[in-house]
């Protein structure tokens, strides 16, 4: 299954990574190559077979009680924040929807 | 394209409107879906935030039990059958207030499917198919006007659980869009799973609206309509999308699948200025949760906890106990009030009655004091007395709200007001004769009117009547009484 | 006791003297940070060193030991801890200019364990960037050397962990394995590293890679003190909805040194084509060891093998294309500092500038797989091998009490050789895969050297049998001496070599 630099440049968009065009022709070689080998699957008869999500089998997701709990401290939750305005994170003017969601 | 069609047209429209509706609702769960974060409305800014909840790196969702549990209920009050085996979905997008880069959605396994709502007259209801009921996380909220130049993100509100309702296109108007959604946020309501309140945001809809000539049963193309506020919003922009598809079709144009903005002040729908980008959201299995089994005795007991749920209300008030449509309507809609006419019932008073007096002397005064009906002051089974002395014609209606004032007032019972006012109705038919006779003696002009034809007269000779007796004679018994008379002696 | 260097006493052997007090936490700590310092210069193992932090919590340690408290089975213990692992108010950057300056506000629960246990956190180790590689080449900061060849790759992911612990940086350290990258690193460095059964340890606080394989696992110079670690790390953790509810086992009290009637599996496919000839040499060599004490050899077949590279390259792509969707550059982690207009272009150009190349591969080639159109004959199918890898594994396990075979086809690469070459790189993870894409135990000790480089042998066990693994591995190392043996390390730019 071949796969050409659009591919890869449509890939990018969907997971919202800007490549650079040195970036680009190298990754697309890469991903060729790794292509080419995981394409090698196609030859495994898996008819009927059952795709494995987890380790275990029939178990069944934990629980918690509907609790509260104070989360972090408004300064906690920021401290890492690249830039924050008072007790909010701020990113640039979302004009598309003109509107809060 | 810019007049905006007005309600009402429906019949001279060449087209019909096709609708689908998504909405979303916030569960009343005290913390959020897969943290421990308290969900309280209205806290200030990032300070209901955790680590989970914010998305940093190495954290891992655990799943609220009951947050599982009010999405069962929901889907089994839209009647909804119920997956065996749930499970959770990634879906991946990019966005500032998705603190992931995915939510943690449903995709093919949602916890309902294949459910309905009843719609319209209960005597002749329609029934609008439910595709799915799902749970999922919520998104921050992004603001737009706190920084300057700049828009800001409030993490509160991630991870909220939401239930994601989506109907098929069996909508057929606005008209229609409006009353699914009343009955929607009725059912949200009485399984208490939701508050659905627009205006709060924890009732979100959007709009699938496409349109087709009348008789065609092709699906035209749609247009998703976001940003819709309120109900009255969500029927004008149903109206005025339809128009303007059928516009553009009418004059030979083609429609795009596009979502478009519902702009609340000028009453239109706008495209979206950004590049419509492909959505492919790239669903797989969340593999931070394991599956999660809805094992049918658990799915059972639920049922069986269900109250009486609105559509069966509904039918109940308007097929057994022979309310109107409006009136059952009314009550339906107001859980609380309906739960005081029921208790008026088990007390014995009589339907229509009963609903008559909550409709409008009881929401009057609930109205007048801007309380809800547990401020209400006259326990039901005393109010039941008082109509039953209607009922009998111990009282008059007239005297009965005045009854009813005073017994709000005070509390005090009905009997000892009657009594106490002297406001016991005189239904002794002889005592009635005598006087009714005496007042046709002195009434011979009336008397002659009334033989010759008019029937006003009657209602002039009745008021004699009442006005020999102090207004305490039985106006219905009167009116017989006299009736009878007046015909005899012709 | 103070004959010996204070960085040669083990785990278990320096929790038992503090706790009795018969040796100070302080001084154990000291001496490890002077270990530190005067190799790491070298090695390169550490991206930050706890310091004074770490000798304070050492005199707390010792203090509760004067008051006649237990401070705990891991009592003054160093322990180094793979960057990607979350402890509060202490950088944690998974090698990657994306969290350069993040400091979580929260500890993994691994790290809450290891401190209730008494355990001293002396650093953050290096790896590849967001643990993706296989030699710490990978990471946007530093290059660690192999403590036995400082011109060859210690392995990866978790490369800085193990070098610390060849060169007697710390006693212990922690890694996470996802493809092999706790018993690569341990077989290239010489040391024990053990990956978990998958939910065995809880991953909540571990920095995610991909979530249906990621286990967080300890490194130490032998079983005896794996054990101990295993001990205070395993359990079920509420927070991690993929922990196992299963109880733990009595990993110390099941050294025994006994391995009679053990039934030891060779499948033969690790020790075929792709694996270079001396190393299969060198671990059926040390079967025969075990073999000779008793234990039953049985040659078996796993016929998937050749599939768990490739599936493993998928599923884990797939799974890390989307976990690492969350650096997005808004709440935390690098922004460009680059004007943007929109929100879009400040995400993309974030995460441009954050990710190194492997980790942009890996997401480009994950979001591929999951992609409209691509999902069934990728994802969907990588998924369906994976099953019938599992049932393998089961088959022959159903058979067997465990499975032994190299670790990795060849010793330690010098450093820049297969860099560029992601083929060639992940060629080194031929032999540890299948264990985490059927989420089975498995263990990496030391059977041998090759022209002075250590080799390893893996032990694959059933699930939740971390028991048996250790058994084996103890009594091995009780016949053995590979595994006492240290790197020179002595002048500057002498190569490492055998003791």
């Amino acid at each position: 299954m071949p796969v050409t630099p659009d591919d890869v440049r449509r890939v990018a968009q969907l997971a919202s990574l800007e490549l650079d065009p040195d970036d680009e022709t190298r990754l697309v070689q890469k991903v060729q190559q790794v292509v080419e080998y995981v394409d090698r699957l196609q030859a495994v008869d898996t008819a009927g077979i059952e795709p494995l999500a987890h380790p275990y089998a029939g178990s069944s997701t934990p629980m918690r009680p509907d609790t509260a709990r104070e989360g972090l401290p408004v300064d906690e939750v920021l401290a890492n924040a690249p830039d924050r305005f008072g007790p909010f994170f701020r990113v640039p003017r979302m004009i598309e929807e003109g509107q809060d969601d | 394209m810019s007049t905006p069609v007005t309600a009402g047209t429906a019949v001279e429209r060449p087209y019909e409107i096709v609708v689908g509706l998504e909405v979303h609702v916030e569960l009343t769960t005290e913390s959020k879906i897969f943290c421990s974060c308290p969900t309280r409305f209205g806290a200030e800014p990032n300070s209901q935030v955790c680590p989970v909840c914010l998305g940093l790196p190495g954290t891992l969702p655990v799943l609220n039990r009951r947050a599982l549990e009010q999405a069962v209920r929901a889907a089994l009050a839209l009647n909804c059958r119920i997956q065996p085996v749930a499970k959770f979905d990634r879906k991946n997008y990019h966005y500032p207030d998705l603190v992931k880069g995915y939510q943690i959605s449903q995709y093919d396994l949602p916890v309902g499917y294949e459910g309905w709502l009843e719609v319209g007259d209960p005597a002749n209801p329609r029934r609008i198919r439910i595709r799915r009921v799902h749970l999922e996380e919520d998104t921050g909220k992004s603001l737009h006007d706190q920084a300057p130049g700049a828009s800001v993100v409030d993490y509160n509100r991630s991870g909220i659980p939401l239930l994601e309702i989506v109907s098929e296109p069996d909508i057929r108007s606005a008209e229609e869009a409006r009353d699914y959604l009343m009955h929607l946020r009725q059912v949200m309501l009485y399984t208490g799973v939701s508050d659905a309140r627009m205006e709060e945001g924890s009732l979100r809809v959007d709009c699938n609206v496409s349109v087709r000539p009348r008789g065609s049963d092709v699906f035209g193309t749609i247009t998703e309509i976001k940003n819709l506020n309120s109900f009255r919003s969500v029927v004008r922009a149903i109206e005025y999308e339809a128009q303007r598809q059928w516009e553009v079709l009418s004059a030979g144009g083609t429609l795009r699948r596009e979502t478009r903005h519902w702009d609340e002040r000028r009453e239109v729908t706008v495209a979206l200025r950004r590049k419509e980008e492909a959505h492919d959201y790239r669903y797989f299995p969340d593999p931070d949760l394991l599956p999660v089994p809805l094992p049918a005795d658990w799915v059972e007991e639920i049922r069986a906890s269900l109250p009486e749920l609105p559509g069966a209300r509904r039918r109940r008030y308007v097929l057994d106990l022979d309310l109107s449509v409006r009136d059952a309507d009314t009550l339906v809609g107001d859980p609380g009030l309906a739960g005081y006419f029921e208790d008026l019932l088990a007390a014995g008073a009589e339907a229509r009655a009963a609903a008559s007096w909550v409709l409008t002397q009881v929401l009057a005064w609930l109205n007048a004091q801007g309380a809800g009906i547990d401020a209400f002051p006259v326990p039901p089974a005393r109010l039941a007395r008082l109509l039953r002395l209607v009922d009998e014609g111990t009282i008059s209606m007239t005297a009965a709200k005045d009854v009813f004032e005073e017994m709000v007032r005070t509390g005090a019972e009905p009997d000892a007001v009657v009594e106490a006012r002297g406001l016991r109705q005189i239904s002794d038919q002889a005592a009635l004769l005598e006087i009714v006779d005496r007042v046709l003696a002195a009434n011979p002009q009336p008397v002659a009117d009334y033989r010759a034809g008019r029937q006003q007269a009657l209602g002039f000779l009745v008021g004699q009547v009442m006005k020999e007796t102090r207004g305490r004679a039985n106006p219905q018994l009167v009116n017989d009484l006299l009736r009878q008379r007046l015909s005899s002696d012709g | 006791m103070t004959d010996r260097p204070l960085t040669e006493l083990g785990v278990v052997e320096t929790a038992e003297a503090v706790r009795r007090g018969r040796l100070r936490a302080e001084e154990v700590t000291r001496a490890h940070l002077d270990r530190i310092a005067a190799v790491d210069g070298r090695i390169r193992a550490f991206l930050h060193v706890t310091g004074e932090a770490a000798l304070a919590r050492a005199r707390e340690i010792d203090e509760a030991v004067r008051r006649g408290a237990d401070p705990g089975p891991l009592a003054g213990v160093p322990v180094a801890v793979k960057d990607n692992i979350c402890t509060r108010g202490v950088p944690t950057t998974a090698a990657s200019r994306m969290l350069q300056d993040f400091v979580p506000p929260y500890d993994a629960t691994v790290i809450e364990r290891l401190n209730a246990a008494g355990a001293i956190i002396i650093g953050k180790t290096n790896l590849d960037e967001f643990a993706m590689g296989s030699s710490t080449e990978h990471s946007a900061f530093q290059v660690t050397a192999n403590p036995w060849d400082e011109s060859r790759v210690p392995g990866g992911s978790s490369g800085g962990s193990a070098a610390a612990v060849a060169a007697g940086e710390a006693p212990a350290a922690l890694g996470t394995d996802t493809g092999g990258s706790i018993r690569l690193p341990a077989a290239f460095c010489g040391v024990t590293g053990l990956k978990p059964t998958y939910g065995r340890v809880s991953r909540y606080g571990a920095i995610a890679f991909a979530s249906s394989l990621d286990q967080i696992g300890p490194f130490a110079r032998d079983a005896r003190d794996t054990a101990r670690l295993l001990a205070v790390l395993a359990g079920y953790d509420q927070r991690d909805s993929t922990s196992a509810q299963e109880p733990t086992a009595d990993y110390e009290g099941a050294l025994t040194g006994d391995v009679r009637g053990l039934k030891i599996g060779l499948p033969a496919e690790y020790f075929g084509e792709g694996v270079d000839s001396r190393v299969a040499q060198a671990v059926r060599e040390a079967v025969a060891v075990l073999k000779d004490a008793g234990a039953q050899v049985v040659e078996v077949s796993l016929p998937y093998t050749s599939y768990t590279l490739p599936v493993y390259h998928l599923v884990a792509t797939a799974e890390a294309s989307s976990n690492l969707a969350r650096y997005d550059g808004v709440r935390y982690g690098h922004r460009t500092s680059r004007r943007v207009t929109s929100h879009g272009d400040l995400i993309a150009r974030s995460r441009g500038e954050g990710f190194g190349p492997e980790v942009k591969l890996r997401i480009i080639l994950g979001t591929f797989a999951l992609s409209a159109g691509y999902y069934d004959q990728y994802y969907g199918k990588a998924q369906q091998v994976r099953r019938l890898i599992k049932d393998d594994f089961e088959r022959v396990l159903a058979q067997v009490d465990l499975l032994a075979t190299p670790t990795a086809p060849t010793v330690a690469f010098p450093i820049g050789e297969r860099a560029d070459d992601p083929m060639a790189m992940y060629m080194a993870d031929i032999c540890t895969t299948g264990a985490n894409l059927a989420g089975l135990p498995a263990l990496s000790i030391p059977c041998g050297f090759l022209d002075g480089l250590p080799v390893g042998l893996q032990l694959i066990g059933r699930p939740f049998d971390e028991a048996t693994l250790l058994r084996a591995a103890d009594a091995y190392q009780r016949l053995t001496d590979h595994h006492l043996r240290r790197p020179a390390l002595a002048a500057a730019g002498a190569a490492g070599g055998g003791a």
